[in-house]
């Protein structure tokens, strides 16, 4: 292989998946072309309403990701564009793309929407991609709101020039901007890059295929992802629950889960995510329309992962969502009333027939066809359900060495698993390419900053934004009007601010007129305060000397109809940013220099993949565990897949550990103590040589869960009752299991205090069962469960189970079963909710799914490293969906059985993540501290100790005077130290009181305020 | 920490109803870490008054302040000034603060709070009474736990019968109130100190508490001459 690594990487895919592993990428150095197959990036996502299992907004935390990728100096998103080849190596590739033409300049449109408006088309006709065709677009379009790139796009295929080449072309008229260019043709382009990660996603199941529900032909029949469309207030119906039949709100409403998946006739794997989904989709129906009556029809109720089972507890116990234990054959349209008719099985065993307003199908998630196209060209396999082939040990690595694989593409999933495996994709990437990172990216340089001296010297930009604004508010007006404010000695109005010849006109005119702070009145500061932020800097000015005042969205777009008052809002807004602006301060931002080390806590399989992941991207990392061995047990920590040689990777995975140089591996050792903060720990080892202090930029928790140890159903009493893991082990170590007929009972001890799904134990159950029936196939096992959590393509093993004859007892939760002995013989009952009858088993052998506890050492380490656990002893992550292996506070990482049980893949990518995540700190060698912050005001702090109990990142100390004090690298800004201080004694940066007062003055007195 | 909450704002506004110039003075110690009188609620109370009395067509001038400690000259004093020139002042100090600067100053002084107790911060917005300040104290002989504050008849031998079979008191509503001498006997147990309980406190001498009248403490050495 040749020497030469290029530092730049291919991200092909821009959903969630590809966007984490493309931010992870850049802001560890290296060049990342994101490549989107659309014309924005987002992905399924941005079409979610809400996210389970805490419905937050998708798009309120999608878009600032949106954004960060969009404007980071070390991506470039190639949108439209599809990957034809790959050719080379590991570290020296060559990818071909085809880049379908847009026929707008990116770099030139606005996304002001005239030509939107001047298309021939008057009305939307076209279904709307983004809306799963509950919408309509025109041909030219924007994708959504939040788009990123934002910007419009012609499709070829409804636009009349294209389809028939006569059409007038307004929109090239409209277009102030010159944007549009219909003499585009497609490109085929080669870039260099070191590596690829293909993260293209799925595809919802198409419902059209499962007839028997009338999708496509019941017009009430919904799926749900359009159903995700109606409940968002971006939505063809603005969040308005309404039936497409007739426009009128549902009362009763049913959703069918498992369409296309968990079916042989469709995909026999189980999508995984559906469950949740639909429950999520169930509360937020009721919360939109509290007349809404939902009803849930489901197999097996698969809330599996963090904080699932308390969200189904919510929708059942709060929001009175109806859960039916039934599969459906079959839906009937009324026709009269497009009221569609369900027949099912209830608990009583009675079939019943049941009306219903609308149907939302809960549809699967199927390989995309996009995806697999990819496939075939870069020569990697795919498994038999057509999803990229890994391997359960690497669970992120495509058949091709330096091609990896991420999200969905890899096996249904949900977003916190897709972006765990994006980090993990992108930590390895940095580690194969770890010689050539910093090669392809570059640090900005700015001139030394001016000390702001004297007072105010303001200079006010009001933007035209074309006629977006200036077509209502009169902007000249504005400006005339700026330059009579106090502090004011520059106004003018501008074509587009943001254009690049206006960036070095307010530079120069920041030069000229020694302005010391800026305002410029245009668009949402979302977009574009970071590029005038780095345009003052580049003139010599502190970044906080700037204000933006919005007069797009809150005054010409909102208030078209009024011009006169839109104008005169403008200038009240323009009066308020001009006060706010006298007061500002410049803002320092330190350099903190990074300890170029890192800490794993826990030698499990966890902490010395994460070890591994990191040494191998350079960084020196201590290994520590509290027992004399690594992974002492592997019995004891994970559930072992079928036919895996997990003894082989231990000892590999020790090997590598062991002799790897840039580890250093601290058996029978326990922390003492962490002071310190993200890129700058000090931490005392007690070890079997002593004390020994070491420095280091991260932590990383990799502590693992154990198997519960229960006292019900006479474990430990009698020596035919095991737990499962223990008959792991004596099917894999001996002595040989002599038992005929087996009972196994899952949930064990699973109650209010241990309330949640430990995600593993059905399958560790199924696959001992397999195993048994190896042994001899004429013993009889019944495995008694509430659910079968066989999710993904765990499914596939259930039903091997079922054919070779396992015998699966379902029992409601009310009823467990009851072991007791009867003369030596065990005899179990259960009472079988299919049968509605007790059963009666006379077992050899009971065998216990008792699930998994935390590591009891958790709470110790909560306490040395200020991070919470939550109710069940396992670590809090600093974002359930986005943010998974990050804890609150910076520079604290979380993986491994530390943070939610898990499979051993997803153990694997979880610790990668981890350890990529980390790598992203430690790669950056200084870390900046300060700008917008807050600080205490030593004279009027009382140290009540408001603000240390509240700082959710640790941030506040008391300090030796015994006074609070913010630690400025941990502080995130988020004000709620400052809004809360009962002396008042704190103050955020650039949101200091005084400088939102005089907004609020200027707003109500102006009067008063010019006086002064 | 003494422990205060604010009055009802219409209480304060009718205090406030004769006076159009008026210092809200508050207090950074304790009112201020119970969140009843510290530079915030200064703050607060201030911006509801005024627009209170602009409602009522009576604007108020307002003067926003706090010092360190309202219950010392020292910290009053910068202020002497400013106080003097108003037609009065609204302390959100607790009634300690407000004594103070009543001997100081010939302005009225009007309580914004009602002080109550001194406590503890159980968490975090929630203030808990645990000691009475009754001048004699035998929580050594307790298990540190006070059944002068926290029995609501101040039992000094065992609880009485109105503790509830799960051991909360029936003073409180709805069991929200553990019984002190529960307390006591549980917390006794785990220092092993049971034995304790067979000390019988007499009738309880109560001229140690307020009821022998306002208390002074004098330290001699410490007196300055002069």
């Amino acid at each position: 292989m040749s020497e030469l690594k290029h530092g730049a990487v291919a991200v092909v895919g821009g959903g969630i998946g590809g966007i984490q592993a493309t931010l992870d990428l850049a802001d560890s150095g290296f060049y990342v072309y994101l490549i989107e197959e659309g014309p924005a990036i987002g992905g399924r996502m941005a079409q979610l309403d809400k996210t389970f299992p805490t419905n937050d907004c998708a798009m309120c935390m999608l878009s600032p990701k949106l954004v960060e990728v969009g404007r980071h100096p070390n991506v470039q998103i190639i949108t439209l564009a599809s990957v034809e080849a790959l050719e080379g190596q590991p570290g020296n590739f060559r990818i071909t793309l085809r880049q379908r033409p847009r026929y707008v300049d990116i770099t030139r449109c606005i996304a002001c929407g005239r030509c939107i408006a001047s298309c021939v088309y008057q009305d939307a006709k076209f279904p709307s991609e983004f809306d799963v065709g509950l919408g309509k677009r025109k041909p030219i379009y924007i994708p959504f709101p939040q788009a990123v790139p934002l910007a419009a796009v012609v499709d070829p295929q409804t636009c009349i020039f294209f389809k028939s080449g006569r059409c007038p072309q307004n929109c090239l008229q409209a277009c102030e901007r010159g944007a549009l260019d219909f003499t585009q043709t497609e490109r085929l382009f080669s870039l260099d890059v070191g590596a690829v990660i293909l993260a293209p996603g799925f595809e919802p199941y198409d419902a059209r295929l499962v007839g028997e529900y009338g999708f496509g032909r019941y017009a009430n029949v919904l799926t749900a992802p359009q159903f995700e469309r109606l409940l968002s207030a971006s939505g063809p119906t603005m969040g308005k629950v309404l039936r497409p039949s007739d426009g009128k709100a549902p009362k009763k409403v049913a959703f069918i889960h498992c369409v296309g998946s968990r079916d042989l006739r469709h995909q026999s794997y189980c999508s995984a995510v559906c469950c949740m989904y639909a429950t999520k989709e169930a509360i937020v129906a009721k919360e939109h329309d509290h007349a809404i009556e939902p009803t849930i029809f489901y197999i097996d109720l698969r809330a599996y992962g963090k904080g699932f089972e308390s969200l189904v507890k919510r929708a059942r116990e709060e929001h009175g969502v109806r859960y039916v234990r039934s599969m459906i054959s079959q839906i009937i349209e009324i026709p009269e009333t497009k009221n569609l008719l369900i027949r099912y099985r209830d608990d009583s065993g009675s079939v019943r027939e049941e009306e219903f307003d609308l149907v939302v199908l809960a549809v699967g998630m199927r390989p995309s066809t996009k995806g697999q196209e990819l496939a075939r060209k870069l020569s990697i396999e795919l498994n038999q359900h057509s999803f990229a082939q890994t391997s359960v040990f690497s669970p992120v690595m495509s058949t091709r060495e330096g091609v990896f694989v991420t999200g969905a593409f890899t096996g249904p999933k949900d977003i916190p698993e897709t972006v765990i495996q994006a980090s993990a994709a992108a930590a390895a990437v940095a580690a194969l390419l770890a010689p050539a990172r910093g090669t392809r990216t570059q640090a900005k340089q700015y001139p030394e900053e001016l000390v702001p001296d004297g007072s105010p010297r303001i200079g006010v930009f009001v933007c035209h934004c074309g006629s977006n604004i200036a077509g209502v508010v009169d902007v000249k007006a504005v400006a005339e009007y700026a330059k009579t404010l106090p502090g004011v000695v520059h106004a003018e109005n501008v074509l587009y601010t943001c254009s690049q010849d206006n960036l070095k006109h307010m530079k120069d005119v920041i030069r000229e007129k020694k302005l010391n702070r800026v305002v410029v009145a245009s668009c949402t500061p979302r977009n574009l305060a970071a590029l005038f932020q780095d345009t003052i800097r580049e003139a010599g000015l502190n970044k906080f000397l700037f204000e933006m005042v919005n007069i797009r969205e809150q005054c010409s777009w909102v208030h078209s109809d009024q011009p006169e008052r839109a104008t005169e809002k403008a200038k009240s807004l323009v009066r308020m940013g001009v006060a706010k602006a006298r007061e500002l301060k410049p803002l320092s931002v330190q350099s903190v220099r990074v300890a170029p080390a890192a800490l794993v806590l826990g030698g499990g399989l966890s902490g010395m993949v994460a070890a591994l992941t990191l040494a191998d991207s350079g960084f020196e990392t201590h290994l520590v565990e509290k027992s004399s061995e690594l992974w002492r047990d592997l019995q004891e920590l994970v559930c072992i897949p079928e036919g895996e040689d997990v003894q082989g990777l231990r000892a590999k995975l020790l090997r590598t550990v062991r002799t790897h140089p840039q580890i250093r591996v601290h058996t029978n050792t326990t922390v003492k103590e962490i002071s310190g903060f993200v890129g700058n720990f000090s931490s005392v080892l007690r070890g079997p040589q002593g004390e020994e202090r070491i420095q280091h930029g991260v932590v990383i928790v990799a502590t693992e869960a154990y198997e519960h140890k229960p006292n019900e159903y006479l474990y430990g009493a009698d020596a035919r009752v095991l737990t499962q893991r223990e008959l792991g082990r004596a099917l894999t170590e001996g002595p040989r299991v002599r038992a005929k007929t087996i009972v196994m009972i899952q949930c064990v001890e699973r109650n209010e205090k241990r309330p949640y799904c430990s995600r593993i134990c059905c399958a560790e159950a199924i696959k001992n069962a397999l195993a048994l029936l190896q042994q001899d196939p004429n013993r009889q096992i019944y495995v008694l469960y509430r659910e079968m959590i066989s999710y993904s393509f765990l499914e596939d093993l259930y039903r091997r189970a079922r054919d070779s004859g396992v015998i699966f007892i379902h029992h409601d939760e009310q009823s467990l079963p009851v072991v007791r002995k009867e003369n030596e013989q065990i005899v179990v009952t259960v009472r079988d909710t299919r049968l509605r009858q007790e059963v009666l088993i006379k077992p050899d052998l009971v065998v216990l799914s008792t699930g998994v506890v935390p590591d009891p050492y958790n709470e110790e380490l909560s306490r040395l490293l200020k991070v919470p656990l939550d109710a069940q002893g396992f670590f809090v992550e600093a974002h359930i969906k986005l943010r998974p292996v990050d804890c609150t506070s910076h520079g604290i990482f979380l993986c491994g059985g530390s943070h939610a049980p898990g499979t051993i893949p997803e153990l694997i990518a979880k610790a990668q993540a981890a350890a990529g995540r980390a790598a992203i700190i430690l790669s950056k060698g200084q870390l900046e501290a300060g700008g917008i912050v807050a600080s205490v005001d030593q004279e009027k702090c009382t140290a009540c100790l408001t603000c240390l109990r509240e700082c959710p990142f640790g941030a506040v100390f008391i300090n030796e005077q015994g006074l609070a004090e913010i630690e400025a690298v941990k502080c995130q800004g988020c004000g709620i130290c400052a809004a809360d201080c009962p002396a008042k004694a704190i103050q955020l940066g650039q949101f200091e009181d005084i400088q939102e007062l005089r907004m609020l003055e200027e707003l109500f007195h102006p009067e008063r305020m010019s006086a002064v | 920490m003494i422990v205060a909450d604010q009055k009802p704002i219409e209480e304060i506004l009718q205090m406030l109803e004769p006076y159009r110039k008026v210092l809200f003075l508050g207090c950074q110690t304790c009112v201020a870490v119970c969140m009843a009188g510290g530079e915030k609620e200064v703050g607060l109370l201030a911006a509801a008054v005024r627009l209170a009395r602009k409602h009522q067509g009576r604007p108020i001038e307002i003067v926003e302040g706090a010092v360190k400690r309202q219950c010392d000259d020292e910290f009053n004093e910068p202020w002497a000034k400013t106080i003097e020139q108003q037609e009065a002042v609204l302390s959100l100090a607790c009634g300690v603060g407000v004594n103070k600067l009543s001997e100081r100053f010939d302005v009225p002084i009007l309580p914004a709070l009602n002080t109550k107790f001194f406590g503890e911060v159980e968490r975090q917005g929630v203030w808990a009474e645990v000691c009475a300040g009754c001048g004699n104290c035998i929580l050594h002989l307790t298990g540190g736990i006070c059944p002068i504050a926290r029995c609501a008849k101040n039992l000094l031998n065992g609880p009485c019968g109105g503790v509830r079979a799960d051991g909360t008191c029936e003073v409180a509503q709805n069991g929200s109130r553990p019984c002190a001498w529960v307390m006591i006997y549980e917390r006794l147990g785990k220092l092993n100190q049971r034995q304790n309980l067979e000390n019988i406190f007499g009738a309880k001498d109560w001229s140690s508490d307020r009821h022998g009248g306002p208390r002074k403490r004098i330290r001699e050495d410490m007196l300055l001459e002069g």
